[in-house]
C-alpha cells in the first residue's frame, strides 16, 4: 500500500498532510543498528500517535502497530506487528541489502464496527465508523534507509593505504579506484603511518589530517560528478551514509559534510592529544 | 570448496575485453581465473558440489529450467540474498564452472557485433534486471529462491508452475511488492499450482493480468501483507470466482 495524500478512503485514516482528522499526528521513527559481529541488523521502532482513540484500539487488541520492511534487492519483505509503542526487530544481516523501504501503519486485526473520535473531520459525518480486518486506521510517511555492511562501517574503511616508490618525502596522494580510495604515500611514510595507527593520539592526528582531507576530496568528486564517482563502490557507500545521516551534498560545503560523516573527528584530538599535553 | 567471486578489477577487465576474448567465450575457457588467486575472493561458505552434478545441459527445445533452478540453488544453498545480489559471484560462475552451461543455454551469435552485447547480457549481472532475468546462472538461483520461501509446497511443483509461462512470471517479478510479500506470493503460487493441474486458466495472459490488477486494487485499501493466509485465500477466491466470474481455474 503506497503512501498517497490524494487517496480517499471511505473512512477516516490519520495521515500527515491529510485532514481526515482536524487535529492529530502519527510519527514513527525507525533506526537501524548493526550487531558487533555484523551478523545481525536491529531496527528500533517507535510509534507516537496523538489520537487517544487510535491508541485505545491498539490497547484493546482490535488493531496493531504495523511496520512493513521491504528490500527490493533481496526480495525480502517483513511485516512487524506489535501493540507496544517501542519495539525492536532483528534481521539476519544477509536479508537486507541496499535500499530498504519502511512503511508504518496502524491496521485493524479484528473487525472494528464502532469507532469514533472527536478529532475526525466533520465532513465524514457523525460515524461511528467500521473497519474490516486489514484496513488501515493510520499511515505515516514511508522512510528510506540504505543498509549495507560497508555503510555501517566507519568511513575510514573506504580508504586503503598504499605505498608508491615514485612518491618521495611527505607528499601523499588520493587515488580513487572502482572499489576503494587509495591514500598513496612513499614506502617510508606508509611505514610510519601504519605504526602510528596503533597509538590513539597519533590516530587522532591522522584522522584530522590525511583522512579528513581525503574525505573532503571524495565529497568534492561526488559533488562535481568527477570521474563517475557516483558509480564506484566507495562513492555509493558515501552517498548512502549521507542519505542515512540526512546530509544533502548540495546544501553544505565539503568540510562540513566531512565533519558530520566523520562524527566530529576534532573531539579525538581533544581526547587524546590536548589532554595528554595539559600543563 | 568455498564460494568464490571475482574481484572488482577482474570483472571490469573481463567486461572490457569481451571482444578480444570471443574465442574463449565460444570454444575456449577462462582457466586462468581459478589458477590466480589475485582474480578472486572466497566467502567463508561452502558450495554443495552435488548440486553442480545435477545440472542438465539444454537440449533441443528443453532447457531443463526447473531441474537447473533446483541444481543451482542446491549448489549454493548457503548463499544469502545479500550475497546473491553481487555481480562478482555470478560473473565468476559463468566464466568458470558454469561456462559450458552458459554457452549451451545462451548460444553466442556468430556475428561478432551481436556476440559482444549478448555476452555482456548473459555472462555478467550489473543491474537488478540482469541478475533476475538475464544472467545465465543468477536467474536460476533467484527463481528458485522466490519459490523456496513458500511453505507447504514441493519446490519442484512450485517451480514448474512459476516457470510454466514467461508472461505470468514477468507479471509477478516485475511487481516487486507482490514478489516480496511471501504470503501474497504464496497464495498466488499455490493457485498457479492448482491451475497447472487443472484447466490452466490462470496461465492465460489476459486472465492473469486481470487477477493481478484486482489484487493491486484491493491492496490499495487493505494491508495484504499483514493478513493471515486464510484471509488472503478468501480474497483471492473472491477475485477469481466473484470479480472475474470464473467457474474453474
Amino acid at each position: 500500500m503506497q503512501f498517497d495524500t490524494l487517496r480517499a478512503f471511505p473512512y477516516p485514516v490519520l495521515r500527515p498532510d491529510v485532514d481526515d482528522y482536524i487535529d492529530g499526528d502519527i510519527q514513527v521513527t525507525v533506526e537501524f543498528s548493526p550487531s558487533n559481529d555484523g551478523q545481525e541488523v536491529t531496527a528500533h521502532v517507535s510509534f507516537h500517535v496523538s489520537v487517544p482513540e487510535l491508541v485505545a484500539e491498539v490497547a484493546s487488541k482490535r488493531a496493531k502497530y504495523v511496520v512493513v520492511f521491504a528490500c527490493r534487492d533481496t526480495y525480502f519483505r517483513f511485516v512487524h506487528t506489535t501493540d507496544q509503542e517501542e519495539s525492536e526487530v532483528h534481521f539476519p544481516a544477509g536479508r537486507l541489502r541496499g535500499e530498504v523501504q519502511v512503511y508504518p501503519y496502524i491496521s485493524a486485526i479484528q473487525p472494528i464496527s464502532n469507532y469514533s473520535s472527536g478529532w475526525i473531520n466533520p465532513e465524514f459525518g457523525d460515524g461511528p465508523f467500521s473497519y474490516e480486518v486489514g484496513s488501515v486506521l493510520a499511515i505515516d510517511r514511508p522512510q528510506l534507509v540504505y543498509i549495507d555492511r560497508d555503510v555501517f562501517k566507519p568511513l575510514s574503511s573506504v580508504f586503503v593505504l598504499v605505498k608508491d616508490e615514485s612518491i618521495v618525502g611527505h607528499e601523499w596522494q588520493v587515488r580513487p579506484t572502482e572499489d576503494k580510495v587509495q591514500i598513496v604515500l612513499s614506502p617510508e611514510a606508509k611505514e610510519r603511518v601504519d605504526s602510528a595507527r596503533n597509538n590513539k593520539g597519533h590516530r587522532a592526528v591522522l584522522m584530522n589530517s590525511i583522512y579528513f582531507a581525503a574525505v573532503m576530496q571524495c565529497i568534492s568528486m561526488l559533488k562535481n560528478g568527477k570521474d563517475d564517482a557516483e558509480s564506484t563502490r566507495w562513492g555509493s557507500v558515501i552517498l548512502q551514509k549521507c542519505h542515512n545521516e540526512g546530509i544533502n551534498l548540495e546544501e553544505h560545503d565539503e568540510y562540513l559534510i566531512a565533519e558530520r560523516l566523520m562524527k566530529s573527528p576534532f573531539q579525538l584530538i581533544e581526547a587524546y592529544v590536548f589532554k595528554g599535553t595539559e600543563q | 570448496m568455498k564460494i568464490r567471486y571475482l574481484r572488482d578489477g577482474a570483472v571490469a577487465q573481463l567486461r572490457k575485453s569481451i571482444a578480444d576474448n570471443l574465442d574463449s567465450y565460444r570454444t575456449g575457457d577462462f582457466g586462468f581465473i581459478d589458477l590466480d588467486s589475485s582474480q578472486f575472493h572466497e566467502l567463508p561458505v561452502d558450495v554443495k558440489a552435488s548440486g553442480l552434478g545435477n545440472m542438465k545441459m539444454p537440449s533441443g527445445a528443453d532447457d531443463f529450467e526447473v531441474e537447473n533452478c533446483l541444481a543451482v540453488h542446491e549448489y549454493l544453498e548457503a548463499l544469502s540474498p545479500y550475497e546473491a545480489r553481487d555481480e562478482r559471484l555470478w560473473s565468476y560462475l559463468t566464466h568458470t564452472s558454469m561456462l559450458q552451461y552458459t554457452r549451451a543455454r545462451w548460444p553466442i551469435p556468430s556475428d561478432d557485433d551481436k556476440a559482444v552485447p549478448h555476452i555482456e547480457t548473459h555472462f555478467f549481472a550489473r543491474t537488478n534486471r540482469q541478475i533476475e532475468r538475464d544472467n545465465a546462472v543468477s536467474r536460476l538461483w533467484w527463481m528458485a529462491h522466490l519459490c523456496t520461501r513458500v511453505q507447504g509446497v514441493a519446490q519442484k511443483d512450485a517451480l514448474e508452475a512459476f516457470l510454466y509461462r514467461s508472461d505470468v512470471r514477468a507479471n509477478i517479478i516485475e511487481r516487486p511488492t507482490v514478489a516480496q510479500a511471501t504470503n501474497v506470493f504464496g497464495v498466488i503460487l499455490k493457485s498457479l499450482i492448482k491451475s497447472a493441474a487443472g484447466k490452466k486458466v490462470l496461465f492465460e495472459r489476459a486472465t492473469f493480468r486481470k487477477v493481478m490488477m484486482e489484487l493491486n486494487s484491493i491492496g490499495g485499501f487493505k494491508l495484504l501483507d499483514a493478513l493471515p493466509e486464510p484471509e488472503l485465500n478468501q480474497i483471492f477466491d473472491d477475485v477469481i470466482y466473484q470479480r472475474l466470474g470464473l467457474s474453474a481455474i
